[in-house]
């Protein structure tokens, strides 16, 4: 009897010994969790605007004022739809897709996909055919997706005779899976 | 009688032993404690340094020296300063952007070869680069889209105009 109580004694100390170096680890674990490492969100998010502004105002090769910058041939497609670039073939439209779309694929980088969209603000651009203008690159899905992304805003605005227009592009970045 | 002695030894051996693993229970807690204050100061040092990198990255595309206006450089003034020589170069940016800073800048014109400018070959190169020192331990850097500013892009019948070209500034520091 006295034998069984000593090893009860010795398994209570044992479980106890167990017990303490669990909290013990857990503990160290909970402590090195707040161990700091680098931030990557003011990165992405300098990384993600910097990409827009930059494609927006690099050349697309044509010396035509409605066409020669990205951002050019993008105000072209919504207020002057199917017009052709001077001393070339192409639209300002099928022009602003490939540049962009060419642009964005030398430049973003490996791993990540994008969505790039331009919207008009408090009008509705429309096309010869009387269609609603849509220009949207990339992986829509990206727009509604709930996961880990980075997005930059800018506006191309454009003054006409019949008022001021305005045009949200928006891209948004995330890491492909 | 001597059942009785032994089994008091051994209560007070359990007591010593339980005061002892209690001790070493304390003194691993001040030596994690102390480990666990390194990596954290490790770890906030660290941080300083990409910050550091970053802030750079940021800071050079406002450098009236190398640009024409914010996020857009000028080819000219990039080849102006690498012809300086990379040592007197480097100095001069360090001198702006502080010691142990490193930039290159590349433009994504669709060229796989890498062309470094000098004055001899502009504007018909795509590459830069300053106080870049291969021989220093570890870098910690960025890359950034940035544009540049080609003055001599457009080469037509009679003049030549400016392009803007989409490039890749790599900035950090050593």
């Amino acid at each position: 009897m006295n034998a069984e109580k000593n090893h009860e004694k010795a398994q209570a100390s044992i479980i106890m010994i167990v017990l303490v170096l669990i909290i013990f680890a857990g503990l160290a674990l909970f402590l090195l969790s707040f161990a700091k490492t680098m931030s990557q969100e003011d990165y992405m998010s300098t990384y993600v605007n910097s990409l827009l502004l930059s494609i927006m105002r690099t050349d697309t090769g044509y010396l035509d004022s409605d066409c020669r910058l990205v951002s050019d041939a993008i105000s072209c497609s919504f207020f002057s739809t199917g017009l052709v670039c001077r001393d070339s073939e192409i639209t300002c439209d099928s022009l602003a897709y490939r540049k962009v779309e060419e642009y964005i694929n030398r430049t973003i980088k490996k791993g990540f996909r994008y969505f790039f969209s331009v919207t008009p603000e408090g009008f509705v651009a429309r096309s010869s055919s009387g269609e609603p203008i849509k220009f949207e690159i990339g992986d829509s899905k990206l727009k509604s997706e709930k996961t880990e992304k980075w997005s930059a805003n800018q506006r191309i605005m454009k003054a006409t005779a019949t008022g001021q227009y305005s045009l949200k592009v928006q891209l948004v970045i995330a890491v492909k899976k | 009688m001597k059942t009785k002695n032994i089994k008091g030894q051994y209560s007070v051996l359990e007591y010593v032993f339980l005061s002892l693993f209690i001790i070493a229970i304390i003194i691993g807690l001040m030596f994690f404690l102390t480990i666990w204050s390194s990596i954290q100061f490790g770890a906030e040092s660290m941080k300083t340094e990409w910050d550091r990198a970053l802030w750079l990255g940021q800071y050079v595309q406002n450098i009236p020296l190398l640009v024409k206006e914010t996020g857009m450089f000028d080819d000219g003034k990039l080849t102006a300063l690498a012809s300086m020589g990379p040592s007197k170069a480097c100095e001069y940016l360090e001198s702006l952007a502080g010691p142990d800073f490193f930039m290159e800048l590349r433009i994504l014109d669709g060229n796989e070869t890498q062309i470094n400018c000098t004055w001899q070959n502009y504007p018909d190169c795509n590459y830069w680069e300053f106080c870049k020192n291969t021989g220093k331990k570890k870098k910690k850097f960025y890359t950034l889209p940035v544009n540049v500013y080609r003055r001599i892009g457009f080469k037509l019948q009679e003049t030549t105009t400016g392009r803007t070209d989409i490039g890749i500034l790599k900035a950090g520091v050593y």
